[in-house]
């Protein structure tokens, strides 16, 4: 399509580089064999197929069952054959718990709901969990051991890899652990990281890593750059009277976007009495937030870092005198300490007329409701964004009101980035014996060029524990089902800390086990018996989280899916007077009018096959 | 190989004439069998499946005057009158160790009959028994909501406390239940006689039936969404 502009106009990839198959499609009514029957049937022969089919199909009808009943041999305290049951439960999506209520008939799980007394649920659920269930019947789950050697696949049972663990892992134990790696997926387990010290115990020199295609590191590493240390940014939307995103997705893709939407959501009424708030949201994609927003302004993901410090510069104008922050700052040098100098050019030279006036406007609405404003910066968005965001809210009086942060509960891991090139280097060089990986599947969503599939090969013992047969299955000396979270016992924390209890609903349908079952089978080289789904390592940990007596709270935080009041108590920490020369000596490039290629999850519907690939939350690697 | 072509001897052509008495024969023959032979009337009343255990319902209920709802425990509160689990049947039956000796207090510890449920009792597993009252899978019925309002136990199922084995004795066909759902008085009693089976009513069952209705502000529905959900 060509017009008087010149540009070209291209629908698909396939019509840009006109390929043979789109040549045709152009010149095709329809697709082939959809008008016309495929060979080697006539018509003829077909509707006589189909008109028996038809009269037959009408003869299974003709008959009446004799059915039986099966009550049973025991019935269990409060079940009603035939009134569904309801029961508080949690699982992970990326790493964060989520609590849920779910509904069984007649023992049987078929409904997700969310836990209406979870803090952070409040009875709302995302697509994720709504899935799950889908997930649990899904007829494409792996149901089988499978071993790989000399070239050929052979179906196993448990307790051939049973037979096979026992004797590998006295023999690395042995040899303190050397040449272990362990690679998992996020998880927020209590108990998972208990067993996973438990294993570093039993194997000093083994090497636990944690690797999630869609990660959170950046707002991690965020907050290192920003405080000094690894903190977790929560947003209160219950004070929030002005949000900006910044390609950010609050009430979409993020662990707490239940709780967020009930609370933004409570502000968008005109009676309900309170202020009624305003949201803004600078991105790249159109997300959920981007689609509620009052004021959009369609962004690249690579500008995201100017707009930040454009507005950073105007917010500290309007403040008028120095900064809190940089007026603690005693480095001396700064006789200009007027940020939109740092600025490559003048915000005008930059921005178009109508973008200047957005973020003006947006600048002056953050600064007239300072203390119930909030700056949120997506997970996509690198390291520096995060920290000049915290350093706003901060400035902004936002940070203890609008934004609390609470401590990592694991603050000493790799970045996930990190992890994964580390791990692919080791295999390269042949320092990896056995490679465990609980859940992933590294082969298809790591870095293209860690070229984690070549590596892997190296590994002379690799065991993965997945859902299905993936392409990171296909490539391991072991491959073994994975139970899913209604199946076993489990336990997660959600993002803001609050401790709850996964229990199982219905007994593995597909003889999968869990990464807690296998972990603790490693450590303590007896495989779990029959009918152990894991209960005693979730209440050894749950035993050393309550004071009270034990045996009360567990059947109490059973009972109501959660453990109340463990949520992380929130911190106060000043922002570093460092942060300037980091922010300084990062380059701020004007933006560039070409094409960007942007990593992302998020509920659309053609979007979601890497995230659903792996049922992991989180975000986006940005690439131009 | 071409063949000779078929005709019909000519005296066939008197039989056309008796064409219209044969087709109506053929009608009515028909329509006799379709009503009658496949009416639940015919195919249902009268089933009475073997069951695993020879349970006496005319023992248990009828002599031993046991409540329906001894073991049915859940008719009162769910759709479902629930088959009781075998461990109802261990409150009173009890096997015999090897020794001959019982732990608990037990009616028949050695009985071969009651195999089956020492059986089910010892490996955990089901006792399957047949059903005899099996409505269509598109009919909904919930037990709570007519034991609750004043519908006997034998108004559907009649004299369980007669019947060695038991069996079906209404046809449970959409136009039996609708008789009662349109005409619901006589088959109403006072809801702390629902379970006893054989309550003979102290006066015509008409004036009580109106009166349990009256008192319970019964109007029972015929609309299709009622059942058919």
């Amino acid at each position: 399509m060509s017009r008087d502009t010149g540009t070209t106009y291209w629908r698909s990839l396939n019509e840009l580089q006109g390929t043979p198959q789109f040549e045709e499609m152009l010149h095709r009514e329809f697709p082939e064999a959809a008008s016309e029957l495929p060979d080697g049937i006539s018509r003829r022969r077909w509707l006589q197929l189909m008109g028996a089919s038809l009269v037959l199909g009408g003869v299974g009808g003709c008959r009446w069952e004799a059915e039986q009943f099966a009550p049973f041999a025991v019935r269990p305290s409060n079940r009603t054959p035939g009134v569904p049951q309801r029961f508080a439960t949690s699982h992970e999506v990326g790493g964060s718990g989520r609590g849920l209520l779910v509904t069984c008939y007649d023992g049987r799980p078929t409904k997700v709901e969310g836990n209406p007394d979870h803090p952070l649920s409040e009875g709302g659920t995302d697509v994720f969990d709504q899935a799950a269930i889908l997930n649990l019947y899904d007829p494409d789950r792996s149901d089988s051991v499978i071993e790989q050697s000399a070239g050929q696949r052979f179906t196993r049972d448990w307790s051939d890899f049973d037979r096979f663990a026992s004797r590998h892992f006295a023999a690395l134990k042995r040899g303190n652990g050397k040449g272990l790696f362990l690679l998992s997926e996020a998880t927020s387990s209590p108990t998972y990281q208990r067993l996973l010290e438990e294993l570093q115990k039993n194997h000093p020199e083994a090497v636990c890593l944690e690797y999630e295609s869609f990660s959170r590191d950046h707002e991690r590493s965020g907050a290192q750059l920003a405080f000094g240390r690894v903190l977790r940014p929560h947003y209160d939307f219950d004070r929030a009277r002005v949000v900006a995103c910044l390609d950010a997705d609050p009430l979409g893709m993020h662990p707490a976007a239940t709780r967020h939407v009930r609370d933004w959501a409570a502000h968008r009424d005109p009676d309900s009495g309170s202020f009624f708030n305003r949201v803004y949201s600078v991105e790249s994609e159109l997300s959920v937030t981007g689609a509620q927003a009052d004021h959009r302004l369609p962004m690249q993901s690579s500008s995201i870092r100017l707009i930040t410090a454009i507005l950073e510069a105007l917010i500290s104008q309007q403040l008028g005198d120095f900064p809190r922050e940089t007026s603690r700052s005693e480095s001396g040098d700064n006789s200009d300490p007027r940020l939109a100098s740092r600025l490559p050019l003048s915000p005008e030279e930059i921005l178009a007329p109508g973008q200047l006036r957005f973020v003006e406007a947006l600048a002056d609405d953050l600064v007239q409701t300072r203390g119930g404003s909030l700056l949120m910066a997506g997970p996509a968005q690198p390291a520096d964004v995060h920290a000049r965001v915290h350093r706003i809210n901060d400035w902004l009086e936002n940070s203890g009101t609008t934004v609390r942060y609470t401590a990592e509960p694991v603050a000493g891991r790799l970045s996930h980035r990190a992890a994964i090139d580390f791990l692919s280097a080791e295999l390269r060089e042949g320092n990896v014996d056995t490679l465990i990986m609980l859940g992933g599947n590294p082969v298809y969503d790591a870095p293209v060029e860690v070229q984690f599939g070549d590596a892997l090969q190296k590994a002379k013992t690799s065991i993965h524990l997945s859902a299905y047969r993936d392409e990171t299955s296909d490539l391991c000396t072991w491959h073994l089902p994975r139970a899913h979270a209604f199946e076993v016992w489990g336990d997660t924390r959600s993002s803001e800390g609050t401790y709850s209890i996964s229990q199982p609903l219905i007994e593995p349908l597909l003889t999968g086990r869990s990464g807690l079952q296998l972990l603790a089978a490693f450590n303590t080289g007896n495989p779990p018996a029959s009918g152990d789904l894991g209960k005693r390592f979730i209440q050894e940990t749950f035993y050393s989280l309550t004071p009270e007596p034990p045996e009360r709270a567990w059947d109490t935080t059973l009972h109501d899916g959660f453990l109340a009041g463990s949520a992380c108590e929130p911190v106060n920490v000043p922002v570093v007077s460092s942060l300037q020369s980091t922010l300084d000596a990062i380059s701020l490039t004007p933006p560039q009018r070409s094409l960007e290629v942007v990593f992302f999850s998020g509920p659309g519907c053609l979007r979601r096959t890497l995230f659903e690939q792996r049922l992991a939350a989180g975000t986006a690697r940005t690439a131009q | 190989m071409p063949s000779e072509r078929f005709h019909f001897p000519a005296w066939t052509n008197r039989l056309t004439r008796l064409l219209p008495i044969i087709g109506g024969a053929a009608g009515l023959y028909a329509v006799t069998i379709l009503a009658l032979g496949a009416s639940p009337e015919t195919t249902d009343v009268g089933y009475a499946p073997q069951q695993p255990v020879p349970f006496s319902h005319k023992l248990h209920a009828g002599q031993l005057k046991l409540d329906c709802r001894y073991c049915h425990t859940t008719v009162e509160e769910a759709a479902h009158a629930a088959i009781p689990p075998t461990q109802t049947c261990n409150n009173c039956h009890n096997p015999a160790d090897a020794n001959g000796s019982v732990a608990t207090v037990s009616v028949h510890p050695n009985s071969e009959k009651l195999l089956p449920v020492f059986e089910s009792q010892a490996s955990g597993a089901p006792i399957k028994w047949e059903r005899v009252h099996d409505l269509p899978d598109y009919a909904c019925f919930n037990h709570s909501a007519h034991v609750t309002r004043g519908v006997s136990c034998v108004s559907c199922h009649g004299r369980v406390d007669q019947m060695e084995v038991v069996q079906q004795v209404e046809p449970l066909s959409m136009a039996w239940c609708l008789d009662c759902h349109r005409e619901p008085a006589p088959h109403l009693r006072p809801l702390d006689r629902i379970a006893q089976l054989d309550w003979v009513p102290e006066e015509a069952s008409e004036v009580i039936g109106a009166r349990v209705q009256e008192e319970l502000g019964l109007n029972p529905s015929t609309n299709c969404s009622t059942c058919h959900r």
